[in-house]
């Protein structure tokens, strides 16, 4: 869900409430419409990641490159 | 000797008058510290400068060294190390005011070695705040301004290191780089920047931005000062889990000029993307150089080059934010807006979307393992464009205009994926008198190769020579 361009604001504000964001009543509503706006190009950004193959490959260990 | 001579020597040149007792460590600082107060006002590169602590220990440098102590190259050589090194007993800000008044109890383990080979802590350099972004902007501390055209960004995070090298107000900088932040400021600046391979040099001490792609490195003026740098600060360091138990050559055994033997690859994906033409050239004219030296140029094809972005950013963002997501719940509102947004964006990565870049990974580097088969390094441009205007967001790269910090991380971030060694090396100047770097890369702890054929490259241009107007 996270990587969905789609994302509305609505939702924005339940996933920024649960990732920890101040959405109270006080919040910055500013600062919150300028994070959602910076966020749903970076997150479309990412959305390349689903086109990448990667059923055969587990998560790289990058504390073992000296090992390999 | 000139003053300013001595501040734009390297360390390879003052390292036989020191030793020979020619010239005095006491005279290098003193210079060192003139130079710093005339440009300082312009460049923005320290933080925290020592002048008294530098000159005393230069006077017990000058001592030692005349009592029969000469401890090598590096001793009563001036360094400052970028403000997330922890320096025990000297405040360590990672650029930001909410550690104004950090004062770490102990060294970093690069700091340690440092002293150990008898070099001089000249102070701590400026940095975008936490070492996240790409143009040296810190309101906290002031921007950093490239010694070229000081309207221009010096580049980042390592701003400060770029320009004190760049501009003779320090012979060694360290910098770190997650995405390219010892390479762009290098390149923007004019100067040679390493980042060593993944777990050479410790992190241990290092203020984190992301754990798996973090690199600490030097920033110099030659790449001799490279290899000295990294006689004195790789190696194994049990304090940093991702520490490589690996042995640990003379790095200044690969300073030859003759390249014959050399296979070098150049991704024609590389020139595919946004990029400036005279950078082009410029490049294009030192693959050529590289060439003449007795190397073997292939064109050679890495497919997954314009999936590096997506992978890196998917997990630096998940990683800066989960290591700075205390601090950004109880002083988000006191940071740079920009880094907040970037440290809170990271918030909204899943654990999956997380894990699908890490897989990703895995493939970006068996991708990266194949074609090293083929070759011994890859070349190409460090940065596609020239120092950007300060505070551009926008950058125009020949026909396309694109995000600053998209743009200047373009051909950083892959070898942070991979953890290959990879240096930028001044390659040449655009029409406005700015540097442009040549980037080459290398095997997993064959530092010896893109040492060699940097210095191979360096040595038969004078790009190194010119010096900056301020």
């Amino acid at each position: 869900m996270a990587l969905d361009s789609s994302l509305t604001y609505e939702n924005f504000l339940t996933l920024a409430k649960d990732a920890g964001v101040d959405t109270g009543p006080d919040a910055d509503q500013a600062h919150l419409q300028e994070l959602y706006s910076y966020l749903k190009p970076v997150l479309a950004s990412l959305r390349s990641l689903d086109n990448i193959d990667v059923s055969q490959a587990e998560p790289d260990m990058s504390f073992l490159l000296h090992q390999n | 000797m000139d003053s300013l001579e001595l501040c734009y020597m390297s360390a390879g040149e003052l390292a036989p008058l020191v030793r020979d007792k020619e010239i005095s460590p006491v005279e290098i600082i003193d210079a060192h510290l003139a130079r710093i107060q005339e440009t300082e006002p312009v460049l923005n590169s320290f933080i925290t400068l020592l002048p008294e602590e530098s000159k005393a220990a230069a006077r017990k440098a000058e001592a030692d060294i005349l009592a029969g102590n000469y401890r090598g190259p590096l001793h009563g050589i001036p360094v400052a190390l970028k403000d997330l090194y922890n320096t025990g007993g000297v405040r360590t800000t990672s650029g930001s005011k909410l550690f104004d008044n950090y004062i770490p109890e102990r060294d970093c383990t690069v700091a340690f070695k440092f002293n150990e080979a008898g070099s001089i802590l000249l102070g701590k350099l400026n940095l975008h705040q936490f070492a996240y972004g790409p143009t040296g902007e810190n309101p906290d501390y002031g921007h950093m301004h490239n010694p070229w055209d000081p309207q221009k960004v010096a580049g980042g995070s390592s701003g400060g290191s770029g320009s004190a090298a760049a501009s003779g107000q320090c012979t060694i900088t360290t910098g770190s780089d997650t995405g390219g932040s010892i390479r762009i400021p290098a390149a923007l600046c004019g100067i040679v920047g390493l980042k060593p391979t993944y777990g050479l040099v410790s992190r241990y001490g290092l203020t984190a931005l992301a754990w798996s792609m973090d690199h600490p490195g030097p920033m110099v003026r030659t790449v001799e000062d490279a290899a000295l740098a990294m006689n004195a600060i790789a190696g194994y360091d049990p304090n940093d889990i991702a520490s490589a138990n690996v042995e640990v050559p003379d790095y200044t055994s690969a300073l030859t000029e003759d390249l014959r033997g050399i296979r070098i690859g150049v991704p024609k994906e590389y020139f595919d993307a946004p990029l400036d033409p005279e950078v082009s050239q410029a490049v294009r004219d030192s693959i050529a150089t590289l060439e003449s030296l007795g190397a073997e140029i292939r064109e050679v094809s890495f497919p997954m080059f314009q999936d590096s972005q997506a992978i890196s950013s998917a997990i630096l963002m998940a990683e800066a934010s989960a290591y700075h997501k205390d601090l950004l719940a109880r002083d988000g509102d006191k940071l740079y807006p920009p880094v907040r947004l970037r440290l809170e964006a990271g918030l909204f990565i899943t654990a999956a979307d997380y894990l699908r870049a890490q897989q990703a990974r895995t493939l970006f580097n068996q991708q990266a393992r194949e074609l090293m088969k083929e070759v011994d390094l890859l070349a190409g441009p460090t940065e596609p464009v020239t120092a950007p205007e300060l505070l551009a967001g926008h950058v125009q790269a020949g026909e396309d205009r694109i995000g600053t910090t998209a743009a200047l991380t373009q051909y950083t971030r892959p070898y942070n994926i991979n953890g290959c060694p990879a240096i930028s090396v001044p390659c040449g100047f655009s029409n406005a008198n700015m540097p442009i770097g040549l980037q080459l890369s290398g095997r997993p702890f064959d530092e010896l190769t893109v040492l060699r054929a940097a210095h191979a490259y360096e040595q038969s241009t004078d790009w190194h020579k010119r010096r900056p107007p301020v």
